[in-house]
């Protein structure tokens, strides 16, 4: 009887949340829930999508409906505690079909997290083809999540506009670099990312990094790591850091919920169509 | 296998239906089918130890042999006392040996042995559950050669049945898959006397519904939920913490600690008796306990009662003098901390506890759980349990140094009364707060199968009047909702690694 009672619980919950009774988590207590209902969102709208974001904390902030807000179909691979190569692993694993990838060049630098299986098995086997048919059981569904959410978002000054056209004159800087760039310091690249932007191109992918504002934290050595890539594997950086918008911090890194809504639209409408990308 | 996994449950349906199908035919034989059903489910356990890594299984099948062979040998109407005592000393060193040789090989080589020694010690594996079958063969043995006599006849009936059947009743006693890894410890007079036909309608399914929905409760959505926002003590990292911070850390860890071992506990309670078989209750609300001493009436109890049964009481117990008594109750808990790994941080948590067990009975004597008013037990509780959650400290850091490091923040730090203005991030605040609510729910309300709280007045289940049966069902619902929506990412169980 306690497992009827909690059956019918959770399709009783599944219909509030499918019909907007129940928001769903913008943000989630814990950073492997907060990175699960992202890819667990990319993974359900693989091959609906015109790009996918992948990045660290700071792109976690920028829900994908914020992004798509824009008019576009994107999805955030945004992971609390990884870089971007945790990211495009998944996005490589799950195979989320995606002509267009944006990577957060904050901090290329970081090395390889460790929760790339721990995401990765919740989105694969039965657990994950639960997940897609029941929304209930998703990340962005469980109630301490929605409660945290609720609490965070509320606290740090609500949620702040859904029109991406309120600042339009706003856009972000694009810098490209030619194969002769070079810096000062001269970084080493990284072979894992090299060969995961290498297979991203080979398919036919457009990558594009992004800066996103980080309260002045990125370093000399981080900008140099990130054009050393753009200049090796020609990829077009769009800097949302000299964008002209008002922003709050949460904790002096992250953005609050209304400022990544903001410069969630920008970068959607600077980066895409992506033909049209620093022209 | 993990009682989480989607291959435990598998195999827990398939063994279920087999299990119960054999005892339901009426082509079968009582007897014939009493044997397929003990078979069947020593088959499930040996798939559920072995599955990963089969070689584990070789070391459970040795000492099931050994301890079953020399059991045997002490049930023998014509064994000499003299031979008794001789195969008892022979069947607990061998237990013994084995435990000590994988678990604490590298310890003794680290300590006593040239530096060459230690790579060859640190290479050896630590087989998975070891430190339970170990005891459990032990108490077989023990209680054998006492000529226990629950035991004594239930081995006997085995063994009339056959060579066969007496091995295939040992060799599930000791690696029955419920509690095969972690507990609880079950005496062999309690176990096997059970081994009989056990059919569909006798399962008592309020306990099985009951203990596998708080043990799954417990272990998911709180331990595992808890798991993520105590990881600043396993990484060591307390710099900029306040003393706020790092009490709620250790205090969140404490609820961590009780709802991954409680709740597999309750889980491998449930399980078993879905297989008809009675394990004994291993916690019973520990934190409102009002001296170190109930705490351990109260904590991982078949451990505890292991210990004494085994260990203090043939160490003389309190039958010696005051002095002896003290010395006694050291000696346990300290090598009840080593049997959890051989660890310093291990031999210091239970050390310490030993000493307070003996600081204790010399300050309020050999019964220091007498019911005082509300508010001095209250008082004392919360001592208890601050006592008790410094001291996990010392089986979640890494080593000695980070549990030293911790004391050291702990007492150089700010006070910073609001947890959400010092150096943990909010969500790791949020989370311990919010996921220790169960914990010190479970705490305060009785369950069904849970004896109160010692009191003047007799406890009463809980669900008697329809009322309270309906909310209670409610309740359970509740639970199993939130299992399937608000789960943590699975690990695995802390006592595992024991």
């Amino acid at each position: 009887m306690p497992v009827v009672i909690g059956v019918l619980l959770s399709v009783l919950y599944g219909q509030f949340l499918s019909s907007g009774a129940v928001p769903v988590a913008l943000l989630a207590e814990s950073g492997v829930q907060s990175s699960l209902i992202h890819v667990q969102d990319a993974a359900q709208r693989s091959g609906k999508l015109d790009a996918v974001v992948v990045g660290s904390s700071l792109t976690a902030r920028m829900h994908e409906s914020f992004l798509s807000e824009s008019g576009f179909e994107l999805a955030t691979v945004g992971l609390d505690g990884q870089g971007p190569t945790t990211g495009l692993d998944v996005v490589v694993a799950t195979d989320i079909d995606v002509p267009v990838v944006l990577i957060e060049a904050n901090f290329l630098e970081r090395v390889r997290g460790d929760n790339a299986s721990t995401l990765l098995d919740a989105i694969d086997g039965p657990i994950g083809q639960l997940n897609s048919v029941f929304p209930a059981l998703r990340a962005e569904s469980r109630p301490s999540s929605i409660l945290y959410s609720q609490l965070k978002t509320r606290r740090d000054g609500g949620l702040g506009t859904s029109d991406p056209d309120v600042a339009p004159q706003v856009a972000a800087t694009c810098l490209r670099f030619d194969s002769a760039h070079t810096t000062v310091l001269a970084p080493e690249l990284d072979p894992v990312l090299s060969e995961q932007l290498q297979d991203l191109q080979g398919e036919g992918r457009s990558v594009v990094f992004y800066f996103l504002p980080d309260n002045g934290r990125m370093t000399d050595d981080q900008q140099a790591v990130a054009e050393a890539y753009a200049a090796r594997f020609d990829i077009p950086i769009l800097d949302l850091r000299s964008a002209e918008l008002e922003l709050t911090y949460t904790d002096g890194l992250h953005l609050n919920v209304a400022s990544a809504r903001s410069v969630a639209h920008v970068l959607a409408r600077s980066a895409l169509p992506v033909e049209s990308l620093c022209s | 296998m993990l009682f989480t996994s989607a291959g435990f449950a598998l195999l827990a349906a398939l063994t279920f239906t087999g299990f119960y199908l054999v005892g339901w035919t009426r082509v079968v034989p009582s007897g014939l089918a009493q044997r397929a059903q003990s078979a069947l489910l020593l088959f499930a356990s040996l798939v559920f130890y072995s599955f990963g890594d089969p070689r584990l299984s070789i070391l459970l099948v040795a000492m099931v042999a050994t301890n079953a062979l020399l059991a045997s040998r002490l049930i023998r109407a014509e064994t000499t006392e003299a031979q008794r005592r001789t195969i008892v000393r022979a069947g607990v060193t061998i237990n013994l040996l084995a435990l000590g040789f994988f678990k604490y090989a590298l310890l003794v080589a680290e300590l006593l042995l040239p530096a060459r020694f230690e790579e060859s010690a640190s290479s050896i594996p630590l087989p998975i559950g070891i430190s339970f079958y170990t005891f459990q063969g032990i108490s077989l043995i023990v209680d054998a050669g006492r000529r226990n006599d629950d035991l004594a006849s239930a081995l006997g009936q085995a063994r009339d049945k056959g060579v066969l059947n007496y091995f295939v009743a040992v060799a599930l006693y000791i690696s029955f898959f419920p509690q095969l890894i972690a507990g609880p410890i079950v005496k062999a007079s309690s176990f096997l006397p059970q081994i009989g036909l056990h059919r569909i309608r006798d399962i008592r399914w309020e306990t099985v519904v009951k203990s596998l929905v708080y043990g799954y409760f417990l272990k998911l959505v709180v331990a595992d939920n808890l798991n993520e926002h105590t990881a600043a003590l396993t990484q060591g990292e307390f710099g900029g913490l306040t003393k706020t911070d790092l009490l709620l850390l250790i205090f969140g860890y404490s609820c961590q600690i009780f709802a991954d071992f409680a709740g597999y506990s309750l889980i491998a309670i449930g399980l078993g008796a879905l297989f008809g078989y009675d394990l004994p209750v291993n916690f019973n609300r520990p934190y409102i306990s009002r001296s170190i001493t109930e705490f351990w009436r109260r904590w991982h109890i078949s451990l505890s009662s292991f210990l004494r049964e085994y260990l203090y009481i043939p160490l003389g117990g309190n039958r010696r003098g005051v002095g002896r008594t003290y010395l006694n109750l050291m000696i346990v808990m300290t090598l009840g901390g080593l049997w959890h790994g051989g660890d310093l941080n291990f031999a210091v948590w239970g050390f310490a506890h030993g000493s307070l067990l003996a600081v204790e009975r010399a300050l309020l004597g050999p019964n220091p759980t007498q019911v005082g008013s509300a508010l001095v037990d209250g008082v004392r509780s919360l001592v208890v349990f601050v006592v008790v959650s410094l001291l996990w400290l010392f089986f979640v850091t890494p080593d000695f140094s980070g549990s030293w490091q911790f004391f050291e923040t702990l007492v150089q730090a700010r006070i910073g009364l609001n947890p959400f203005g010092g150096g943990l991030p909010r969500q790791t605040v949020y989370g311990l707060l919010l996921f220790s609510v169960p914990v010190i729910g479970y705490h305060l309300w009785a369950f069904g199968f849970e004896r109160s709280r010692a009191s003047s007045v007799a406890p009463q289940p809980i669900g008697r009047t329809s009322v309270l049966r309906y909310a209670e069902l409610g309740f359970l619902g509740l639970l199993v909702f939130l299992v399937s929506t608000n789960s943590g990412v699975s690990g695995d169980f802390i006592y595992f690694q024991f």
